[in-house]
């Protein structure tokens, strides 16, 4: 074996080729990806004394230059003490502080989840509800809780975003997903004169949410910042009575056979445990209320779908309910006398997908027993389009510039969500 | 290489013959100092002897195949179409060049491939969208399975939502087969339309893979492969 070299050795090796066994292995096998040629080339094969143990080969290292017949020295490799910040590498994998052997399967805020709600519903141990619970729609359609003009009010908003503020003809998603959805905070934060409980909330953004639990012996994560949220002094009441979490013990969660329920999520070895609020002890807003999730990127490719906006809405108010649990209450997996509830508002700045999160249990490794309870309105649209500039038709206007469609009913629920708490 | 074997058989070219260099005084005195004798200019005719030089070179073509990518990954990759063009840079087939510009989509040919390797035994996938693909003529399937999403050629009736299954166990009763799954040819009833057909297990479809084809599997009794 060792005197042929090249195809010749490729030949020798091949068992079938001198009619051995061999029948399972193909003679060449599937397309491996990367052409031969735009690979590394591999180092030259040291000459043949190096394989003989204990002689010293003669080299040419002390003649400083090739010589036919000597054998090829090896040099040690050189470490130049420094490296240059362009081409440092980083060190193996194995040997970082925070290395596992367990996997963990990690959600951030780029995560497309394969199978949209039903998965973050398995994922989280929770059962869905359509539509808004009764309390928060009741402070809805109350007339005592509406702003005065709020219809004009608002539509004075989407003006504002989608036209007024910049200087372009037609402003990008980027710039008026933010200054609306500021705008409409801004709009309901204008009833603290009504309900002055509403001065114990503040809006924070940028904070890093980072909480890990087992789920049916994979460990799941999520890990990231989720946009402008809003927290508050005091918890939000449950919203569920105890009968209708004892009645979710016969729910069966939603499998997705063949597919893992762990797809689309981003394989980790490095990872932390602890968990990790956003906030450091001692801040005076300590219990999340509300997520604002934003979806502006320009391109509809780079948006997410309406189904995996509300999974990624699901997962990250899943992840700060519980981060919070286990502050008040402990690490151990128990089901929770006082429930969190966490709220989330999902858009690209004219849909809008609602949000209420109910935390009933941090036992999420088995797969009976009490759910988490949540329930979604999806796709409440603001209004229908915005013509920037007006539609002109045979020197008539038939379209002037402004919002088309206003449904006022979805700003109702943006700012019952709002007071949902303080009312 | 080439180049440099020009540039020096060039640059060892003069028009006048170098002067030998001048010998000092030596040490002995009874050594002459003899004064070097120019030598006449030669004339055009007469050329000095020298060995044949090359005085051109071949422009070596750069080609680097675009197919850099070695892990496997469903986005769609950019691409450099060939023209028709060798390595060389020549045309070798004529005819090929321009069209609509392309991404390629990595499709994975070799249907039975389990996700680990700890886990041998036939397993099924679900088709999440099938769509054009701009490489080929068929249509392309993005199936999941477990914990990964590969591309491959979709059948006729294949559609969202769909399961399919990769098997390579060969029974003794042949397997009623169902449109989109892959068997071994010798647990296939004789009769059966085919297609993405490999040569022998674990090489990956390279038979029957364009729009349109479908072989009808002919031959029964123990066949090649395992």
């Amino acid at each position: 074996m060792a005197l042929a070299s090249g195809p010749a050795r490729r030949v020798l090796a091949r068992p079938w080729g001198l009619g051995l066994e061999g029948c399972g292995v193909p003679r060449r096998g599937a397309y491996e990806w990367g052409v031969r040629s735009t690979r590394k080339p591999e180092p030259p094969p040291l000459d043949r004394v190096y394989e003989i143990p204990g002689l010293e080969p003669i080299t040419f290292a002390g003649k400083m230059h090739f010589m036919p017949g000597l054998a090829r020295p090896v040099f040690p490799p050189w470490d130049p003490g420094w490296t240059h910040p362009k081409f440092r590498r980083l060190p193996p994998l194995q040997e970082h502080p925070l290395y596992k052997d367990e996997v963990c399967y990690i959600f951030h805020q780029r995560c497309r989840l394969l199978e949209g709600v039903k998965q973050a519903l398995w994922l989280t141990k929770t059962k869905l509800i359509e539509g808004l619970p009764e309390k928060v729609l009741s402070l809805a359609d109350n007339p005592r809780n509406h702003i005065e003009n709020q219809d004009e009010r608002v539509l004075n908003v989407i003006s504002h975003a989608r036209l007024w503020h910049s200087t372009e003809d037609i402003p990008k998603r980027e710039t008026y997903c933010p200054v609306i959805v500021d705008s409409l905070i801004q709009l309901c934060k204008s009833q603290i004169l009504k309900h002055p409980s509403l001065a114990r909330r503040i809006c924070a953004q940028k904070n890093m949410l980072s909480t890990t639990w087992k789920r049916e012996s994979t460990l799941i994560q999520v890990h990231g910042s989720s946009g402008a949220q809003l927290n508050a002094k005091d918890p939000l009441p449950p919203i569920a009575s105890r009968e209708e979490v004892e009645a979710t013990k016969n729910h069966v969660l939603e499998t997705f056979s063949p597919i893992s329920p762990t797809i689309s999520l981003q394989e980790c070895h490095i990872y932390d445990v602890n968990d990790d609020t956003g906030f450091r002890e001692g801040y005076p807003y300590p219990c999340p209320h509300t997520l604002y999730l934003l979806e502006s990127a320009n391109l509809r490719a780079h948006r997410f779908q309406p189904d995996q906006l509300r999974a990624k809405m699901i997962l990250f108010a899943f992840g700060n309910a519980l981060a919070q649990a286990r502050l008040l209450y402990g690490n151990d997996p128990k089901v929770l006398e006082q429930p969190v509830v966490v709220q989330s508002v999902g858009t690209d700045g004219r849909v809008f997908q609602f949000l209420v999160l109910q935390l009933n249990t941090t036992d999420l490794a088995s797969e009976e027993g009490i759910k988490n309870l949540v329930w979604v309105d999806s796709d409440q649209l603001l209004y229908q389009h915005f013509w920037c500039l007006p539609v002109i038709k045979k020197k008539v206007v038939v379209e002037p510039v402004g919002p088309t469609g206003f449904q006022p009913e979805t700003f109702r629920k943006f700012l019952a969500l709002y007071l949902h708490g303080a009312v | 290489m080439a180049l440099r074997v020009v540039t020096r058989a060039l640059g060892s070219l003069s028009l006048t013959p170098r002067i030998a260099a001048v010998p000092g005084p030596s040490l002995l005195p009874a050594a002459q100092v003899t004064n070097n004798v120019l030598l006449q200019l030669p004339s055009a005719s007469m050329l000095l002897p020298s060995r044949p030089l090359l005085t051109s070179v071949a422009l070596s073509a750069k080609f680097v195949s675009w197919k850099s990518r070695t892990k496997y990954t469903t986005m769609p990759v950019k691409m450099r179409k060939s023209g028709g063009r060798n390595h060389t840079g020549r045309i070798q087939v004529h005819g090929i060049g321009g069209g609509h510009k392309q991404r390629y989509r990595m499709i994975d040919f070799l249907r039975f491939r389990p996700e680990q390797e700890s886990k041998p035994g036939p397993f099924e996938e679900k088709v999440i969208v099938v769509r054009y693909d701009p490489c080929r003529s068929a249509d392309i399937a993005l199936v999941a399975g477990g914990n990964r999403k590969r591309w491959i050629i979709a059948t006729e009736n294949m559609k969202a939502g769909d399961t399919i299954l990769n098997s390579d166990h060969i029974g003794r009763m042949a397997v009623a087969a169902r449109e989109g799954d892959a068997h071994p040819l010798g647990a296939l009833p004789v009769g059966t339309l085919i297609n993405n057909v490999e040569s022998e297990p674990g090489r990956g479809a390279q038979y029957i893979r364009a729009a349109g084809a479908g072989d009808v599997h002919s031959h029964s009794g123990p066949s090649l492969q395992r």
